[in-house]
């Protein structure tokens, strides 16, 4: 239970600062009360308004079997009538409910049109056998429940509109590899304008999550040419993330270490894609890609390096990165690009670079208290382990040398670090006193 | 106060009635085809009578929807791609299905007695031909409605022998050379029309 937790760990604050005079003792016991008390009521305010939803949840359910139950009695233009009877029944419940003010009732309203849309194209099919282009029914649902979130104000039905234009863009060029599909970003930029407006924090989520898909698809198809527009957009995916945790931090109010709201999203995105894009590019270079990329341009490679120094020295000047940022960004979008998977040795760099961006994002994690952020880093790094491992089962004894060498190198850099930190507690301890 | 809630009217309005007009935009357009196509009869493919009404639909398998490299008709065809765009031209058989006449890159010019179908490429086959599909693949019937259907079939089948079960598509097709299910035929007699409505 969060309120038992919450109680837990503020009891322990309270006796702590109980104990060093700050608080006073009699104060603890009427501080816990009232939290409990104020996080009970928080929690109990939600009851009437979920067992409303449930409820409105149980009767479109009612009506959805009634009438799935008589659908063939019913002739086509009855269908059709009740499939937009039920459209404006919902749009115009929600702009009812929304302007007397029940907020979360006309959202639920609104994500439920955007749904009967959807319902409504596949029954339209249905009816008429239609059988398509299974993805057009995909764009024109998204399309739909994006004009919707633009007119209605609907943050739901904007996580919708981009879930469906991001499944369309993967079923378009993964499925049947129909070629980059630029026409997602015209939709996903009005969408990321509706939030930036909006200040949406969940469809902050959406708009990176249907980024990155349409960018998973345009790697995987660049990838299927063979062609420099993989390691392209992989290193555009590092720069991206540079610029969003660099800009995100930069944005963020000075006073507070960790970062907030639509900051803290943006920033622990930008970590995660500028971290995450090295191992991933690592992975798809495979050998068969590595003799291509020895006739790749350099000047490509000098988009990325420029995109990420720039989002690096913008942080810098900003003074809201560290300098191992500063390093970490630039290095990972470049072996994102696949600068060294033709070179000779090449591998063992783009799997140190890997490393250190685990590490990275460790130190960035802690450094932001964004524990995701560690979380991932370990992970980073666990799985890059096992990937050099099964990468060279041939030649163990490179291995297990290299694995030597960064061990030894990781347990030097834990001592410095702890010796930094008994240090700086001790200046701050002589400073205090 | 008042215009906030007037201003939402108005655009959630807006956002209906556009949401209407794309719903009511696939129903026309499947309307004109039916109302105005030019009527063929194809013969379905025999399917294995067990997977037949499996499911919520029936597919549909055409003697045009494989086009063979070695036919002389296909000829200029050239190496199909993927997702390409092909029109199949059909003319009358002996037996009342309509069957292959020639396949072109491009819209031919109108024919007498002839009607050509857009398809779409599902995957080529090599040197030439491939799996093309016109999207009328696909009958939806629901259980009973299927199960009458698969019946009837049978009879008709057993009457027959076993291996020809001669399920006729009604498809009416529209000058561009889109194609909609307008009916299906058993035995050269209609079964099922499908309703404007």
């Amino acid at each position: 239970m969060f309120v038992f937790s919450y109680e837990r760990r503020l009891r322990a604050d309270l006796e702590r600062w109980a104990k060093k005079g700050w608080v006073r003792a009699d104060a603890v016991e009427a501080i816990i009360e009232d939290a409990a008390s104020h996080e009970a009521a928080r929690q109990g305010g939600r009851l009437p308004q979920m067992l409303g939803i449930l409820g409105a949840v149980l009767l479109v359910a009612g009506v959805l079997m009634f009438v799935s139950a008589n659908w063939e009695a019913i002739s086509r233009l009855a269908r059709l009538s009740l499939l937009l009877a039920a459209l404006w029944g919902a749009l115009l419940a929600g702009a009812w409910l929304k302007s007397a003010r029940h907020g979360w009732l006309a959202e639920g309203a609104f994500v439920l049109a955007a749904g009967i849309f959807g319902a409504s194209i596949m029954l339209i099919s249905q009816m008429y056998h239609i059988e398509g282009h299974y993805p057009d029914a995909l764009l024109l649902w998204g399309l739909g429940a994006l004009l919707v979130a633009a007119l209605a104000e609907s943050q739901g039905a904007l996580v919708l509109a981009l879930g469906l234009l991001g499944w369309w863009s993967i079923a378009e060029m993964l499925d049947f590899r129909l070629g980059v599909k630029w026409l997602f970003l015209p939709p996903w930029a009005i969408g990321a304008g509706l939030v930036a407006w909006k200040r949406w924090r969940l469809g902050a989520h959406a708009v990176i999550l249907s980024l990155l898909a349409w960018l998973f698809g345009v790697v995987n198809h660049y990838l299927d040419m063979k062609s420099i527009g993989a390691g392209l957009a992989l290193g555009f995916m590092a720069s991206l993330g540079a610029w969003m945790y660099a800009g995100a931090l930069a944005a963020a109010k000075p006073a507070r270490r960790d970062a907030h709201g639509m900051a803290a999203i943006l920033m622990s995105y930008g970590a995660a894609l500028a971290g995450l894009a090295p191992f991933l590019g690592q992975l798809l270079f495979d050998k068969r890609v590595l003799h291509m990329l020895l006739l790749y341009p350099v000047q490509a490679f000098a988009v990325t390096a420029l995109l990420t120094g720039a989002a690096a020295v913008f942080g810098l000047w900003k003074g809201r990165i560290a300098w191992f940022d500063a390093l970490a960004l630039p290095a990972g979008a470049l072996s994102a690009a696949g600068l060294f998977a033709g070179i000779p040795g090449g591998r063992w760099i783009m799997a140190a670079i890997v490393l250190g961006m685990s590490i990275w994002l460790i130190t960035a994690g802690q450094r932001l208290a964004a524990k995701h952020l560690m979380r991932m880093g370990l992970a980073l790094f666990g799985a890059e382990v096992l990937y050099v491992y099964f990468r060279t089962l041939g030649g163990l004894l490179d291995t297990s040398l290299f694995f030597l060498l960064g061990g030894a190198l990781f347990i030097l850099m834990a001592f410095a670090f702890v010796w930094l930190q008994g240090r700086l507690a001790r200046g701050n301890g002589e400073a205090a006193q | 106060m008042n215009r906030i809630a007037s201003s939402i009217w108005t655009r959630v309005l807006l956002a209906a009635l556009v949401l209407s007009a794309a719903l009511g935009w696939i129903v026309y357009n499947r309307m004109t085809i039916l109302k105005n196509g030019r009527e063929i009869v194809l013969k379905s493919e025999p399917v294995d009578p067990r997977d037949l009404f499996r499911g919520h639909y029936v597919r549909l398998g055409y003697a045009i929807s494989r086009l063979k490299g070695d036919d002389r008709l296909l000829k200029g065809l050239g190496h199909l791609k993927r997702n390409q765009t092909v029109y199949v031209t059909v003319k009358p058989g002996a037996d009342g299905y309509w069957v292959l006449d020639s396949a072109s890159t491009v819209m031919p010019p109108p024919e007498d007695g002839k009607v050509t179908l857009k398809g779409r490429v599902e995957y080529p086959v090599f040197p030439h031909g491939g799996r093309v599909s016109y999207g009328i693949e696909r009958y939806y019937a629901p259980r009973k409605k299927a199960l009458a259907l698969e019946k009837r079939m049978a009879r008709s089948s057993a009457a027959r022998g076993r291996e020809e079960r001669p399920l006729g598509v009604i498809v009416r097709v529209a000058p561009n050379g889109r194609a909609a299910i307008a009916g299906l035929m058993l035995d050269g007699r209609k079964i099922y029309e499908e309703p404007l409505f």
